[in-house]
C-alpha cells in the first residue's frame, strides 16, 4: 500500500520504500526541509513488522505515526516548518493514547518548530542536551572497582524493569527486551550485584570510535559506589576517541558530574513533546 | 574535495576523515550528523539531496560523498 494523501486519517504503511519516497517528495517541494526521522531502514523495518506504521500525507509534509509500547510516537518530514503548524492539528492521539514526538537539532532549528506543537495541542516533556567529551584519556585514575561486573542474559528482565521505573518512558528511550539482550551479549551492560540485587548498572553502545552513554543508575545504597560504573566504561572504551551522551537539561547535578569527567555539550538537543488524547 | 573535507569538519571536528574508507562502520558519522552533512552540503554547494539517497551508503567515505554531490551539481 502506498502513502496517501488525506486530510482526515492516517494509513497503513507497509514497506520502506514508501516511507522515504514520502520523505523525498516532501523535500523536494520546498527549500527548508526539516525532520525527525533519524531510523536506519533495518529500524525502520523493525517497527513494520512489529507494530505497524501510519502515514498521513498533505502538501509539503508527511507525518509518521508508530506504535510502541506505552505510546505513538511521531515522526515528521516537512518542506517548510511552518508547515507543521498546518499538519500536526490534523493527527489526533485514541482517547487515552499518548502521541510523542522528539525535536532533535541544532537549538535554532528546534526552536523553530516549538511554537507549532505548542498551538497543536504538545507540551514540552523534557529537553535534553548532548554532551560529549574527545580522547581516551580517562580523568578517574587507578584500578576500576573489581565488583563491576558485565550483565548476564537472565539479568534482563530487572535490567528492564529497573530502566522502566527509573527513567522517563516518554523522553528516554527505553530498550525493548531483546534490544537488552543485544547488549548484554555484546557486554555493553556494566552491573553493581549484590547476591541477587542488581543495585546498578551503566548501559552502553559502541561503534567505531564513538561510544554513547545511555543509562547510568545507581540505587540507593549503592550511589557511592556509581562512579566504579562509569570508571569501568572509561576503561572498557579506552581506544574510543568520542564519547557521547544525552542528559536532561533540568539535571543540574549530573550535567555538573559529566563536566568534571570531561563532558561539554556542543549544538544539539533534543525536545520531547507529548500530547495525550 | 577539500570544501567536503571542511564540511565534514564543521560537523565532526575531531575526526580525520581521510583515515576511514567507512565513515559509518568507524563511528564516525551517525543517523543524526548524515542530516546535518546534507542540510550543510545543499547550502555549500547549492543542491537539493532527495531524502530517497540519504542512505548510510552515500555518506560510507568521500569518494562516496563526492559522488552525491556530483549527482546533484549541475553539468
Amino acid at each position: 500500500m502506498t502513502v496517501e494523501t488525506s486530510q482526515s486519517c492516517a494509513n497503513q504503511v507497509t514497506n520502506i520504500g514508501d516511507i522515504r519516497a514520502a520523505v523525498a517528495s516532501v523535500k523536494m517541494s520546498g527549500k527548508s526541509f526539516q525532520t525527525n526521522l533519524f531510523l536506519r531502514d533495518d529500524e525502520i523495518a523493525a517497527r513494520l513488522e512489529k507494530s505497524g506504521i501510519r502515514a498521513l500525507k498533505v502538501d509539503g509534509a508527511v507525518l509518521f505515526l508508530v506504535r510502541e509500547d506505552h505510546f505513538f510516537r511521531l515522526y515528521f518530514a516537512v518542506a517548510d516548518p511552518a508547515l507543521l503548524v498546518e499538519s500536526l492539528p490534523l493527527l489526533n492521539a485514541p482517547e487515552g493514547e499518548v502521541i510523542v514526538a522528539d525535536v532533535v537539532g541544532p537549538k535554532p532549528e528546534v526552536d523553530a518548530v516549538a511554537h507549532s506543537f505548542a498551538s497543536a495541542g504538545f507540551s514540552q516533556r523534557a529537553c535534553l542536551h548532548r554532551l560529549q567529551r574527545l580522547g581516551s584519556e580517562s580523568l578517574l585514575t587507578g584500578e576500576p572497582a573489581s565488583d563491576v561486573e558485565n550483565a548476564r542474559p537472565e539479568d534482563a528482565p530487572e535490567i528492564l524493569r529497573l530502566l522502566n521505573n527509573n527513567f522517563d518512558v516518554y523522553s528516554d528511550q527505553i530498550p525493548t527486551l531483546a534490544q537488552i539482550h543485544r547488549a548484554i551479549a555484546s557486554c555493553n551492560i556494566l552491573v553493581l550485584r549484590e547476591g541477587a540485587i542488581i543495585g546498578g548498572l551503566f548501559y552502553y553502545e559502541s561503534l567505531g570510535l564513538t561510544t554513547h552513554a545511555r543509562y547510568w543508575l545507581a540505587l540507593p545504597g549503592y550511589r557511592e559506589r556509581a562512579m566504579d560504573l562509569i570508571h569501568h566504561y572509561f576503561k572498557n572504551c579506552a581506544s574510543h576517541r568520542r564519547f557521547v551522551l544525552w542528559v536532561h537539561d533540568d539535571n543540574e547535578r549530573i550535567h555538573r558530574i559529566h563536566r568534571l569527567l570531561g563532558y561539554k555539550p556542543d549544538s544539539i538537543i533534543d525536545t520531547v513533546w507529548m500530547k495525550k488524547g | 574535495m577539500q570544501h567536503l573535507q571542511s564540511t565534514l569538519a564543521e560537523i565532526r571536528p575531531e575526526f580525520d576523515f581521510t583515515q576511514s574508507d567507512d565513515f559509518i562502520r568507524d563511528g564516525m558519522l551517525d543517523s543524526l550528523d548524515i542530516v546535518m552533512l546534507v542540510s550543510a552540503l545543499d547550502k555549500r554547494f547549492g543542491i537539493s539531496i532527495a531524502g530517497i539517497d540519504i542512505v548510510p551508503e552515500n555518506f560510507q567515505n568521500l569518494a562516496a560523498i563526492d559522488g552525491l554531490v556530483q549527482k546533484y551539481r549541475p553539468q
